[in-house]
């Protein structure tokens, strides 16, 4: 018999590690695979209460291992309003839309909540990925996505603590909601305490850690389960009181191993729990993977855009959304354990997610500028300083640096940035132009050709050239400088053929290094000579 | 189709485990003992006091892969060289070590009153040494480098492979225990079962040589995949040797071995430990849990005697024939005392013989109660070996054991001297290029397998994970000149600031100006924050600079 649980898992590790490295192969997000895969390998695969287990455990563990990633610091302050008004906003009228496409499909009673969440639902994890890819992170859709996203998860783990409660009886729900509440604050207790430095020199060792780490996951189960919630919540609790360790950089190896060998695993599972697909559940599958993947990117993209993030960052993050969640997975699993849901409603929901998984990185970005065409103008803000001042062009962490230096020196400038967000870096009274510095419009409003002085800090060296020809089109009213900071070797030998003196970030820091190491080889001389 | 998942007897049972071993291991840290005997006794407390817990089929092979997994990075961590080095003295003191150990063992057994079948098992059992548990405490003293410690673990490797050679044997002498056919036939059946074990283990290493190479290749800088591969390809040799009748143990090794020579060895083992950790700890809590409490009183008295009998023995023959190999007497008798407990495999060959009906329950809790004795009393000893030492010194009889000068050779000592660079990239190679320019000696730690075969010429290279501490102790974080942290991510900066406390100074990288301060305060020597330095350099150039500004 224990052969046999063995085997099962071999088979299981098996198939997930094909998907896995077929995704690899064709550069297709792995999860979708998985699921697909584990559906492929039914037969082969016994659906026995060990597999069950196995399927639970590995959504506790993802749910654990996706509250350790939920760290504080990860919600961007600065645009906490916009960020809700998308997460929320976008999420709910896309779940309407959701269940009203499942009841137009005929489904009824207590599967359309799923439904809704299924549409309304965008993933974590595919879009971080798609976005790792593109080298799009620290982009603006980049990161109001990242904070929306968040948001999104926060409400997926309160679906999962309600829905299998709800029409039953508000008090059941009630019940649910509470236990979960007060776990919650308990994770925070422990937090606190397990988290303290006193406690943590106590579990100095890996071993020690990594079963702690395992330890609090059982455990804040076993009181999910106690106290009604799903133990799956409990989990996702353990992870959040994890994330708020002050030295949960210790707690990463056993986070991540338990990530990456159950994620796979519960994907796989999750697949060869899936009946195979009828014909009578096509309508319904097509029409919420309708909703999920061009009414839901419009929706989004305009709420974004009404928030106040331009055309072309709204059209991205709209485009971007236009999937289902991992969470949606785990919220579909509750529900057939709650018999809300039917085995093919549960085989229909899950398939649209794995759809959609498959599509997001396919669509390119051809779907995003149509997009952009259909969203309203964007407003710019009036430059102040007409002649005689510095324009910094993109107000990243450099230039943000730079204008604060400039700022407290009493210079005037302007600074040009097509993420609304990143002004809220720059002090207040610093004049601005929301928009693509590659636009000649924008470079106008800057008034650019009668600057100083124009610095450029943007993010690609390909950018930087394309301003330059941008500014070249015209002629300048008077003599000005140039400077632009480029990341590669060929991007400054590009511009020195234009004439102008790039600033490379590794050579600068090159110079820096001599001087902190000089410093260090003297600070080490006087310490010799003091000792003896 | 699905059902209720929360009242699941695997996952509750599972939790309960998890929790109380987590406990144990707590408590087991703050007295100074190793996990191992916290788990027995956490599974002591669930099992027979309590009853919380019963075994059911699910834990049991959860704590099988724990065991297969154990063997399996034993094999990851077989170096060649150090084998090389530490192998032919190991080998011989090894060797003559068990061969006493299972001598007087016997005897000893015979005397307790055990039949001839049972006191040979517990001779062979009770002979070997727990690699996990010493090496966790040379680890933790900081001792691995020294001439015992490294003596010690070479004894350790050797007995490993006599442990395979048992867990080959074992299986065939099932049935009707000892004997019970003819010998002829006995003997085809030894010749087929190491032809079988000889089978899984050239396949093995073979498969690593030719095949996985390429199937690993696209996995590089995947560490997700490269996890998963391993696992898919542990379980493809924990199921063939199931099917070829090899003990799954052996297969498990055969894997582990092979992977040791690809790059990714150093990496695969950190990602595998957590996984090690959970469910080898599972398989002592089993059993734990099986252990029969109420025979322990009355066989206390025979485990204590045994248990004097391993502290002492072992220690007793590993010294002489150490010092009479020429090694000084305290490296021989500190490496003595190291193997004076009995070890967690002596637990599994005790499982495996009872699924063989070779002994009974009794005797695998008699394995149990020896090996929780002699693992706490050891670990004290071994902590305070060179206390131990100092102390036996002051009697005459005990400076008649031979003191010689003998050495084990050195296998590449890590770099001295030189400027350790962790984290790769275009800022990183440029920083790398700088120093080997200004004659520095650049070792680069690089989170990419591929990293290392592409670096500039003069510039050396190694494949971990920058929160991997000791590959970068054998990268020489300690003996460099200073660490350069090149890590876009804080928190790694802040654990390298940790290992590195009192030791070489370390310049981070910083990408913003809050996070450059914050890197200072805990403790970095300079902090390099590229937009900060661009946004100077900037200052610098703009006409008229401060002057016009001011």
């Amino acid at each position: 018999m224990a052969e046999a649980v063995l085997v099962t898992l071999a088979v299981v590790i098996g198939v997930a590690a094909i998907a896995h490295y077929a995704a690899r192969i064709v550069n297709a997000p792995p999860a979708a695979l998985s699921i697909i895969a584990g559906l492929l390998a039914r037969p082969v695969i016994p659906r026995d209460a060990f597999l069950e287990a196995l399927l639970f455990l590995a959504l506790a563990f993802l749910l654990f291992a996706a509250g350790v990633n939920m760290h504080p610091a990860r919600f961007p302050r600065a645009t906490l309003g916009a960020v809700l008004i998308v997460g929320l906003g976008a999420t709910a009228i896309a779940g309407v839309i959701g269940a009203a496409a499942a009841a137009a499909a005929g489904w009824t009673g207590n599967a359309i909540p799923y439904a809704g969440a299924a549409v309304g639902l965008s993933s974590t994890v595919v879009v971080l990925q798609t976005l790792a890819i593109r080298g799009e992170m620290v982009d603006a859709h980049g990161r109001l996505l990242a904070g929306a996203l968040l948001v999104q998860d926060l409400v997926a783990i309160l679906l999962i603590a309600i829905l299998p409660h709800v029409p039953g009886s508000f008090r059941d729900a009630g019940v649910a909601v509470a236990g979960v509440i007060a776990l919650g604050l308990f994770a925070l207790v422990v937090a606190r305490v397990v988290g303290g430095s006193r406690f943590w020199r106590l579990v100095a060792d890996a071993e020690t850690r990594t079963l702690l780490a395992f330890a609090l996951t059982f455990g804040f189960m076993l009181l999910a389960s106690a106290l009604g919630a799903p133990a799956a919540t409990g989990a996702f609790l353990a992870g959040l009181a994890v994330a708020r360790f002050p030295a949960n950089v210790h707690l990463r190896p056993a986070v991540r191993a338990a990530r990456e060998f159950f994620t796979p695993v519960f994907l796989v599972v999750l697949g060869a729990f899936f009946p195979l697909p009828a014909v009578a559940d096509v309508p319904a599958f097509l029409l919420l993977l309708a909703a999920v993947l061009v009414v839901k990117p419009v929706i989004v993209a305009l709420v974004s855009r009404l928030v106040g993030f331009p055309r072309r960052v709204s059209a991205h993050v709209g485009d971007l959304s236009g999937q289902g969640s991992e969470f949606t997975l785990v919220l579909i699993t509750v529900g057939v354990v709650a018999e809300d849901l039917t085995a093919s409603g549960f085989a229909v929901l899950g398939l649209v997610v794995a759809a959609s998984f498959l599509v997001t990185p396919l669509r390119g970005k051809f779907t995003a500028r149509l997009l952009e065409r259909v969203l309203p103008e964007d407003r710019t803000a009036p430059p102040v300083p007409t002649e005689g001042h510095v324009v910094v062009l993109g107000v990243g962490r450099a230039g943000s640096t730079l204008v604060r230096a400039l700022h407290a020196r009493g210079t005037s400038l302007v600074v040009v940035d097509m993420d609304p967000n990143a002004f809220s870096v720059v002090p207040k009274d610093v004049p601005r132009v929301l928009g693509d510095a590659r636009d000649p419009q924008v470079l106008h409003a800057a008034h650019a050709w009668n600057a100083r002085a124009i610095v450029m800090m943007l993010r690609k060296d390909e950018v930087v050239e394309e301003v330059l020809e941008a500014l070249a089109d015209r002629e300048g009213d008077r003599e000005r400088v140039v400077l632009a900071r480029v990341f590669t070797e060929e991007g400054a030998e590009r511009l020195s053929d234009r004439g102008i003196a790039a600033i490379l970030p590794h050579e600068v820091a090159v110079r820096a290094l001599d001087e902190a190491v000089t410093t260090l080889v003297e600070r080490a001389e006087a310490a010799d000579a003091t000792s003896e | 189709m699905v059902t209720d998942p929360t009242a699941g007897s695997v996952t509750t049972g599972l939790a309960v485990v998890a929790v109380a071993a987590a406990a144990f291991a707590i408590l087991m840290r703050r007295l100074g003992q190793p996990t191992v005997v916290g788990f027995l006794a956490a599974g002591i407390l669930l099992g027979p006091v309590l009853g919380l817990v019963t075994i059911g089929s699910a834990l049991e092979a959860l704590g099988e892969l724990g065991v297969a997994l154990l063997l399996f990075l034993v094999g990851l961590d077989l170096s060649l060289d150090e084998v090389r080095a530490v192998g032919p003295p190991a080998f011989i003191a090894g060797t003559v070590q068990l061969v006493g150990s299972t001598l007087g063992g016997y005897y000893l057994a015979l005397f307790l009153g055990f039949g001839t079948g049972a006191a040979l098992f517990l001779a062979v059992a009770l002979a070997f040494s727990s690699t996990v548990v010493v090496v966790k405490i040379l680890v933790d003293l900081g001792d691995m480098a020294t001439t015992y410690g490294r003596l010690a673990v070479g004894v350790f490797l050797v007995q490993d492979l006599f442990i395979v050679l048992l867990l080959t044997l074992l299986p065939l002498l099932g049935g009707g225990g000892l004997g019970a056919e003819s010998p002829s036939v006995f003997a085809v059946e030894i010749g087929l079962a190491f032809a079988r074990t000889l089978v899984i283990i050239a396949a093995a290493l073979v498969a690593a040589r030719l095949v996985l190479p390429l199937v690993f290749r696209p996995a590089a800088g995947h560490p997700g995949l490269l996890l998963l591969l391993t696992l898919a390809w542990l379980f493809v040799l924990v199921v063939a040797s199931e099917g070829m009748h090899v003990s799954v143990e052996v297969g498990a090794f055969a894997g582990g071995l092979g992977l040791s020579m690809m790059p990714y060895a150093h990496d695969l083992r950190r990602r595998v430990h957590p996984l090690l950790d959970l469910f080898l700890a599972l398989f002592f809590v089993t059993l734990g849990v099986r252990f029969a409490l109420g025979d322990a009183l009355a066989i206390l008295p025979a485990a204590l005697l045994f248990t004097v009998f391993v502290l002492i023995g072992n220690a007793l023959v590993l010294t002489l024939v150490l010092a009479f190999m020429g090694y000084s007497r305290e490296a021989s008798f500190r490496t003595g005392i190291a193997v004076g407990q009995v070890s967690e495999f002596s637990i599994v060959l005790a499982a495996l013989a009872i699924t063989q009906d070779l002994i009974t329950p009794e005797v695998r809790d008699f394995v149990v109660l020896v090996m929780i004795l002699t693992v706490a009393a050891s670990s004290v000893l071994i902590w305070r070996s060179k206390a131990v030492y100092d102390a036996l010194s002051r009697f005459k009889w005990f400076r008649l054991i031979p003191d010689g000068d003998r050495d084990v050779e050195e296998v590449a000592p890590p770099p001295d001297g030189h400027v350790l660079l962790v984290g790769w990239d275009a800022f990183g190679a440029a920083l790398a290029r700088a120093l080997h320019a200004a004659g520095e000696r650049v070792v680069v730690v690089a989170a990419h397998p591929d990293v290392p075969d592409r670096l500039p010429p003069g510039v050396d290279g190694v494949y971990a994970d920058p929160e991997n501490t000791p590959a970068l102790e054998a990268a020489g974080l300690r003996h460099a000149r200073f660490v350069i942290a090149n890590l876009p991510e804080p928190g790694l900066v802040r654990v390298l600031l940790d290992e590195t406390r009192g030791g070489p100074p370390v310049i981070a990288r910083a990408e913003a100006e809050d996070v450059a301060e914050l890197l200072e305060k805990e403790g970095a020597s300079a902090v390099l924050a590229p937009p900060v330095l661009v946004a100077g350099e900037v200052l610098r150039r703009l006409p008229g600079g401060d002057a016009a500004d001011g």
